[in-house]
């Protein structure tokens, strides 16, 4: 009888299985670098379903496209169940309303350069409570007393280094506050973008759910790039700077060389109430509080983006989450013409 | 933002004020007096009242007659509202029961939609998604001679019981009383399995074996 307490090898031997080395998005040359090909404010195109998980009360599926196969790099791909509302754990103490409970999890094959582990993160944690945060004040809880709210989100793809382990300490925001000097470093965007793709993708499962929301809530990113072969003069002082810097909306870790984006920020955002859920800011940016003129200042100007990003994201979930009521409306009516 | 086509609205969508309609199932107010949609649903307006109801239906399906739609994902017990439960277990104060279903009682003149299609015209038990917790105190079991109620014979475990929510409880059970002539045991066995009839309004009789046990019976319908 086989030992069934350890994992037994087989007896005659194998091959280690030898692997091609594992290309890094930022060794590849310049050349093989996917270029963004769209302007500033052009988002990448989203694709969101819903309803595509069976157990689940409510779910979603968001994906970007694929960037061309010659670049190595990767997409971004979430999944959402959402479950409740459903009675609480026997210890959990009473509580008027709904207690949301968000999980988001990286998948282990979700990073092209680096497989995860199955514990939950520092990075995760991190995001999950963020995804927390933006969702809460969306989502009507006191309708649902005594119960709770699960969201589980699976990142399944995602781009940059967002994927590898190293998550947030790949955060090195190169350059001092005085102006000058941007060399270095620069923001990871990978992670943001998850972020913006879990709120938009929550959201739409929470909808398909049926639970009652005050509004939907998107994501949008935007990011503040050194104008390609503008930036990196040593000798350019603060003033000159800011003109080089643009703000570009859904960016992708793919298309800039490392250390070109030098801020980032996602936002959670209610388009119909006009109300901000969540900020994330990443990176280094000048800010003047006293300035007269807000269209110049470079932390207002992202933001902004980001919103607009969110706008036009929320856009996609609108048609997304009337898409399943809108096709059993089209049946009922088939089958009325039928009979 | 602008009104989408075909007449389905998405949550946070202004919808009209206050004054052109009166808001019905999700539908909520916002500060300014815009109502908003809380929900995916279809567009409909019930000119019965004045102004008109306006409400968001989530069935595909037309129906004729204004609809209650019910959600069996979304359905929590609420006070006042009738439930069916299964007895776990018993001790001389309380009886444990698990809530598997609810009542849901439409307003006259509609019908219940469970899942888009219609349950009933009447009120109907939709099973819920999940079962919830529930307790029946000794004190709760009948509206008379309350200090004569004994757990023992009114509930065994394994009991199918109607009762109404009179509590959302503590931390974990919500409380139930069945001190009403329709609330008490509906579906009971005896333990070697037979249906139990009621027999009395405190009684219930085997017809094979013509045992007969004790319980708080619900009156039959």
């Amino acid at each position: 009888m086989a030992d069934r307490r350890r994992v037994v090898g087989p007896t005659d031997g194998t091959t280690p299985p030898v692997f091609s080395p594992s290309p890094s998005s930022t060794s590849l040359p310049p050349s093989k670098r996917v270029c963004r090909d769209r302007g500033p404010q052009d988002l990448r195109q989203i694709f969101l379903k819903t309803s595509l998980t069976p157990p689940a009360v409510g779910s979603s599926f968001l994906e970007l496209p694929s960037p061309p196969t010659y670049s190595n790099s990767s997409t971004l791909k979430l999944t959402c169940s959402v479950f409740g509302p459903r009675a609480l754990p026997h210890s959990a103490p009473f509580f008027p309303q709904a207690r949301l409970s968000c999980e988001l999890k990286f998948a282990p094959f979700a990073s092209p350069l680096k497989r995860r582990g199955y514990v939950r993160d520092h990075t995760e944690r991190d995001l999950s409570v963020q995804l927390a945060t933006a969702l809460q004040r969306s989502i009507l809880l006191e309708k649902y007393p005594k119960s709770g709210i699960d969201v589980f989100v699976t990142v399944l793809d995602c781009e940059g280094e967002a994927g590898a382990v190293t998550g947030v300490s790949s955060f090195h925001a190169g350059g001092g506050k005085g102006g000058g000097g941007w060399g270095g470093g620069g923001v990871d965007v990978g992670l943001l973008g998850v972020l913006a793709g879990a709120i938009t993708c929550a959201s739409a499962a929470i909808a398909d759910a049926g639970i009652e929301c005050l509004d939907l809530v998107s994501g949008g990113v935007s990011a503040l790039v050194r104008k390609p072969g503008g930036g990196g003069d040593d000798d350019a002082m603060g003033q000159e700077m800011e003109d080089e810097l643009v703000v570009v909306q859904d960016p992708s870790p793919e298309e800039h060389a490392p250390g070109d984006i030098v801020a980032a920020c996602a936002v959670g955002y209610m388009a119909a109430r006009e109300e901000l859920t969540e900020v994330w800011m990443r990176g280094v940016v000048e800010t003047s509080i006293d300035t007269e003129d807000k269209t110049e200042d470079n932390l207002d100007r992202m933001m902004d983006g980001a919103i607009m990003a969110a706008a036009q994201a929320r856009r996609v979930l609108n048609e997304g989450v009337a898409e399943r009521l809108l096709f059993a409306m089209n049946m009922a009516k088939h089958e009325m013409e039928i009979t | 933002m602008p009104l989408p086509t075909s007449g389905i609205a998405v949550p946070g969508q202004p919808l009209g004020t206050t004054a052109e309609f009166l808001p019905g199932t999700g539908i909520h107010i916002r500060k300014d007096g815009q109502l908003s949609a809380n929900i995916v649903g279809r567009i409909h307006i019930s000119p019965t009242t004045t102004p008109p109801t306006l409400s968001l239906l989530s069935s595909p399906q037309d129906t004729t007659n204004s609809a209650t739609i019910v959600n069996p994902a979304t359905l929590l017990p609420q006070v006042g509202s009738t439930v069916l439960c299964r007895v776990t277990r018993t001790n001389p104060r309380q009886a444990n029961v698990s809530i598997f279903a609810l009542d849901v009682v439409p307003p006259k003149g509609t019908v219940v939609v469970v899942d888009g299609a219609v349950a009933a015209a009447t009120s109907t038990s939709i099973p819920t998604g999940d079962t919830f917790p529930g307790v029946i105190r000794v004190q709760d079991v009948r509206a008379t001679e309350k200090d004569k109620v004994r757990i023992a014979s009114s509930f065994k475990p394994g009991d199918i019981v109607r009762a109404a929510v009179i509590s959302l409880g503590d931390q974990s059970n919500y409380y139930l009383s069945t001190g009403r002539n329709e609330l008490g045991v509906v579906v009971a066995r005896t333990d070697s399995g037979d249906l139990l009839y009621p027999k009395s309004w405190k009684e219930m009789i085997c017809s094979r074996t013509g045992i007969v046990e004790e319980r708080k019976v619900a009156k039959p319908i």
